[in-house]
């Protein structure tokens, strides 16, 4: 067991950074512990840490090997990367970056102006409400491009290049559509629900179409060999399957949480 | 804001416009794609040999074993047709054949396997762990499947064949669609590129 735990492909960048963020967020949680707690508390805790786990066991074990030699691994390692990790991470930090959004303001201004109006303008362009869903369905057909994927799966630059947009782009899109006083909470439900639809569709067309296809769309798990005899079609099928039915409901997952938080408005403003 | 934008599209379309192939080839070109040609095995005369024994040879690798039914004598039969077509040109290229089933494949039976095929066939065999770490070098894997009754078992593999010029560099890809016209055009390509 502890064997498929080890890294399959060490890679001391990975290690640092997944360490440093939790370092970062555990002296966070230690500071406030005195605090009052409650039931969301934990929770959001809870999240965080699943999240963060996650994506070491999908981007550093086993399962690594596994989804470089199987489509239907690899998308699972994808629905984790891309959208469960992030969204779990997100939830986690919303309401700590929210207690100390003003420390962070103030330590941002020390930052270069340049420095500080690149990203400005970076981030702003990301955290658009019309390319963030863009970015985020455009990522999913770029690397399910046949002549794209079968290049980021032969390259190990490109294959790293593939699994980190991902899970930028994740956490982008989960923090545009979870994160705190975008746009003002009474004119950004109908644009996130906007913004969910439009994600959903997309990927659900692409889902059905790789599930229903016929022919091999990604030759390369054949040219490569697959971690476990199967046929190439039913790898393509229960891969085009990820992709469709549990990918879009995490649209629905999205939805409730935004549903949540605009039943939580209402009731701030009705008192 | 909105010049940057632009600025951002056009250098996502210009990095999407680096990926366009750039060389007349037919087969799937894997320049730069894939590390050059390294490894240290045993091959079926019981030498140990290394990349360097066939360097300023075109090299086409092939992962495979010799209980194989489909893949991997479809394959080499294409290989050897191609090898024909070659001509004068067939002695500048060597295919290795690495067995990726050392257990059940040893060297007097992979030299009785790639003879059939051609005296360009060599059969390379090494221990699993090391034929573990060269097929991780080049991004492929095999997998073996429950064994029946009377022992035997299926192997899930790579079904490509890596082309490598005469530097040892990783160029092309031939799958199993690739035609024996193809590969020659291309092989002759590699052995003799036009002069620019």
């Amino acid at each position: 067991m502890f064997e498929y735990l080890m890294p399959w492909q060490f890679s001391s960048w990975f290690v640092v950074v997944w360490l440093v963020v939790f370092v970062l967020y555990t002296i966070n949680l230690l500071q406030d512990y005195s605090s009052a707690k409650n039931v969301f508390f934990y929770g959001r805790i809870v999240c965080f840490y699943s999240g963060w786990l996650s994506i070491y066991l999908v981007w550093h074990t086993y399962f690594d090997y596994l989804s470089q030699y199987m489509f239907w691994v690899h998308r699972l390692q994808h629905l984790v990367l891309h959208h469960i990790a992030p969204l779990l991470i997100v939830l986690g930090v919303i309401d700590r970056v929210a207690d100390k959004e003003s420390g962070y303001r103030a330590a941002w201004q020390l930052v270069p102006r340049f420095i500080r109006l690149l990203c400005g303008k970076g981030y702003g362009f990301l955290q658009n409400a019309f390319v963030a869903p863009l970015l985020f369905v455009g990522l999913i057909y770029l690397w399910l491009w046949p002549s794209i994927h079968f290049s980021a799966m032969l390259n190990q630059n490109l294959y790293i290049l593939m699994n980190l947009t991902m899970l930028l782009d994740g956490l982008l899109f989960w923090w545009l559509l979870l994160g705190r006083s975008w746009q003002g909470e009474k004119d950004g439900f109908m644009v996130r629900v906007i913004m969910l639809v439009a994600v959903l569709i997309p990927q659900q067309l692409l889902g059905a179409y790789i599930t229903f296809s016929q022919s091999v769309i990604f030759d390369v798990y054949d040219v490569c060999g697959r971690a476990w005899p199967i046929s190439s079609l039913a790898d393509q099928r229960y891969g085009g399957l990820i992709t469709w039915i549990p990918a879009s409901m995490m649209s629905v997952v999205g939805f409730l949480l935004v549903l949540r938080r605009r039943l939580n408005y209402q009731k701030k403003v009705s008192l | 804001m909105k010049n940057l934008n632009g600025m951002f599209l056009m250098g996502c379309l210009l990095l999407l416009l680096a990926c366009a192939k750039v060389e007349p080839t037919r087969l799937t070109n894997i320049e730069g794609l894939l590390p050059d040609l390294s490894f240290s095995l045993m091959d079926e005369n019981k030498h140990k040999v290394t990349e360097a024994d066939y360097l300023g040879q075109t090299v086409v690798v092939f992962f495979g074993f010799t209980s194989c039914s489909e893949a991997c004598p479809n394959t080499l039969y294409k290989l050897s047709k191609v090898l024909t077509k070659l001509g004068d040109l067939e002695r500048q290229v060597t295919v290795l054949f690495i067995s990726v089933d050392p257990k059940r494949d040893s060297l007097e039976k992979l030299k009785q396997y790639t003879d059939v095929f051609g005296v360009s066939f060599i059969g390379l065999r090494g221990e699993l762990d090391a034929i573990k770490k060269l097929s991780k070098q080049y991004r492929v894997t095999f997998g073996y499947g429950d064994a029946d009754n009377s022992g035997n078992y299926e192997v899930s593999h790579s079904s490509g064949a890596f082309v490598f010029d005469k530097k040892g560099r990783a160029r092309l890809l031939a799958t199993q669609g690739s035609s024996v016209d193809a590969i020659v055009s291309d092989i002759k390509y590699l052995i003799n590129p036009p002069v620019l």
